[in-house]
């Protein structure tokens, strides 16, 4: 039971973490691309310069290119495409764990764009410039800390998230194949014996309930922590 | 000041034009003025006059686009700071031009604490090693006035009050020992006695440090405090040079008469303060002639036709007002 709590997390962990490590990745990375390229942001406006007018259609690509794929991605219903996955790629846990990596960090992506979008026009972030900070240098020290309470919050929420998913895939048996025993597999083998012996399908799920419910009180938590208005003086 | 005093910035010629959807905003329109070294010059007009876009231009921050520099010369210390490429004007930003900003609530970054906040320009643009880096922050955070530096340097911007915020803006600027400031409006979020404290603050350290101060404001109670020179500015352009002296004793363009005759003053009580009629002309559609032609009380036909030339009154005092001079009848 341990064990397979321990696994589990780990798992789920990992793929929160893959997720959230890629999505923070993906957006810096586009965000330095256009914040680079047009400093303050691309307002609509008719003739700008020859050149800047070419940089310009480029940065709009670069982030609608992104930005749409999240859009694609997101067309998908997760759970179907995770069952299909599944189903074609040999079961193992590092393929589960993966593929609820690779269809859960739409969210988070689109979620750190919009922070960078609105931290892109703030004061400090002007007041950095004036004191000759490089871009690289004010995306990474001065945009990201501020972005990354919000990111850090929501991935532990992820973690909840992806703990349910690799239940449900493993309770319809598309999960960890069988030497590995998760709660989702407890849960599908207690239920044949549901009426004789009801502790066997209640403690799996009971263990699920509070291991989510701990990683959303653990987010909350962390939130509070994060921000520095409510830290206390040391 | 002495004049023989040798020119630390000079802004020739400056157009800085904001390209709309069908239209296009001359915010500043062919602005000249000049900083020598150790002199505090203030820069003084109404909202939307492009007092803010003009030290904008200087540091090389204007948003491009939609904004553009369309022609002029800023020169600082012998070179053209409109001909450099963004790398080299990091090297200038903060090293040798800071600039202080009107918000200090929201110039500070809320989740670096102020000594990671000071210590930014001294990594960016020295090699001082990080022993020296938090010896040194608090050293300027004793200079600006502020008490028990070391504790303050591991307290976070909402911990300050805005008086203290705007102290530690001022060391940033400071950091790297800059010949110039610019200061953009730094009192108008304070309150009237912390104003005052910054104002000594700054003309202090400018006396210790030797620095040039362009002093951005649209208040004229401070101007007479600490200015050296005073540039007055209208709708883009420069409408009156000269000494302290010159523009509260001596006005002779009509718009710095109007904006005297509007202050409050002792010998006014009682009586209906005088405000200028009219309003500041939109950016985009600006009256043909002398910009303030359609407010001037002295206006004649040949404002409305033909943009006014510059008048010497004394040595050191221009005012761009032909009629004024009596050249125009």
């Amino acid at each position: 039971m341990l064990l397979t709590a321990v696994l589990l997390s780990g798992a789920a962990l990992l793929a929160a973490g893959v997720r959230t490590l890629g999505a923070v990745v993906l957006v810096s990375g586009h965000a330095w691309l256009f914040f680079s390229i047009s400093p303050w942001g691309f307002r609509r406006r008719k003739s700008p310069a020859p050149w800047m007018r070419f940089f310009l259609k480029g940065t709009i690509q670069v982030d609608t290119v992104i930005m749409r794929f999240v859009d694609i991605m997101l067309c998908f219903p997760s759970f179907f495409l995770i069952l299909t996955v599944v189903a074609l790629l040999p079961a193992s846990i590092y393929t589960i764990m993966i593929v609820i990596g690779l269809t859960s960090w739409e969210g988070t992506a689109r979620f750190v764009r919009a922070e960078f979008l609105s931290l892109r026009e703030q004061d400090f972030v002007a007041a950095a410039r004036a004191l000759g900070v490089g871009n690289f240098r004010i995306i990474f020290r001065h945009m990201t800390p501020n972005a990354i309470a919000p990111v850090l919050v929501s991935a532990t929420i992820g973690i909840a998230s992806a703990i349910l998913t690799e239940a449900g895939l493993s309770f319809l048996g598309f999960g960890v194949p069988p030497p590995h025993a998760t709660w989702g597999n407890i849960l599908s083998d207690g239920k044949r014996f549901i009426f004789d012996a009801p502790w066997l399908t209640f403690i799996p799920g009971a263990a699920i309930l509070l291991v989510v419910l701990a990683f959303n009180l653990f987010g909350e938590g962390l939130r509070d922590i994060l921000n520095p208005k409510l830290r206390q003086r040391n | 000041m002495t004049d023989t005093s040798s020119i630390l910035l000079s802004v020739q010629d400056l157009k800085v034009y904001f390209h709309g959807e069908d239209e296009i905003a001359r915010a500043v329109d062919g602005m000249d003025f000049e900083v020598r070294e150790r002199e505090t010059v203030c820069l003084v007009g109404e909202s939307g006059c492009g007092k803010t876009v003009s030290a904008l231009a200087i540091m090389g921050l204007i948003p491009c686009p939609p904004a553009e520099v369309s022609g002029g010369r800023i020169i600082f210390g012998g070179n053209n700071l409109l001909g450099l490429d963004e790398t080299e004007l990091e090297r200038i930003r903060g090293r040798r031009i800071g600039m202080v900003f009107q918000e200090p609530l929201t110039s500070l970054n809320p989740v670096l604490t102020i000594g990671e906040q000071i210590a930014e320009p001294l990594r960016v643009h020295t090699s001082m090693p990080a022993s020296e880096i938090a010896q040194f922050s608090a050293q300027l955070l004793q200079d600006v006035g502020i008490d028990r530096p070391q504790e303050r340097l591991r307290d976070y911007p909402h911990q300050l009050s805005g008086g203290q915020r705007q102290r530690v803006m001022i060391a940033m600027a400071l950091a790297c020992g800059p010949e110039l400031i610019i200061a953009d409006e730094p009192t108008t979020a304070l309150d009237v006695t912390v104003q005052a404290q910054i104002l000594r603050l700054l003309s202090a350290l400018q006396r210790s440090r030797a620095l040039s101060v362009l002093y951005i404001t649209h208040d004229l109670g401070v101007v007479s405090q600490i200015a050296d020179r005073v540039y007055v500015m209208y709708a883009g352009i420069i409408v009156e040079h000269g000494t302290v002296a010159h523009i509260f004793k001596d006005p002779r363009h009509p718009y710095t008469r109007a904006l005297l005759a509007s202050l409050p003053s002792r010998k006014k009580r009682g009586r209906r303060l005088y405000s200028i009629p009219g309003s500041v002309p939109h950016p985009a559609h600006k009256p043909p002639g002398c910009p303030f032609h359609p407010r001037c009380s002295m206006a004649i036909a040949a404002c409305r036709e033909q943009h006014p030339g510059l008048c010497e009154f004394a040595h050191g005092h221009t005012a761009r007002c032909p009629v004024a001079a009596g050249v125009w009848r």
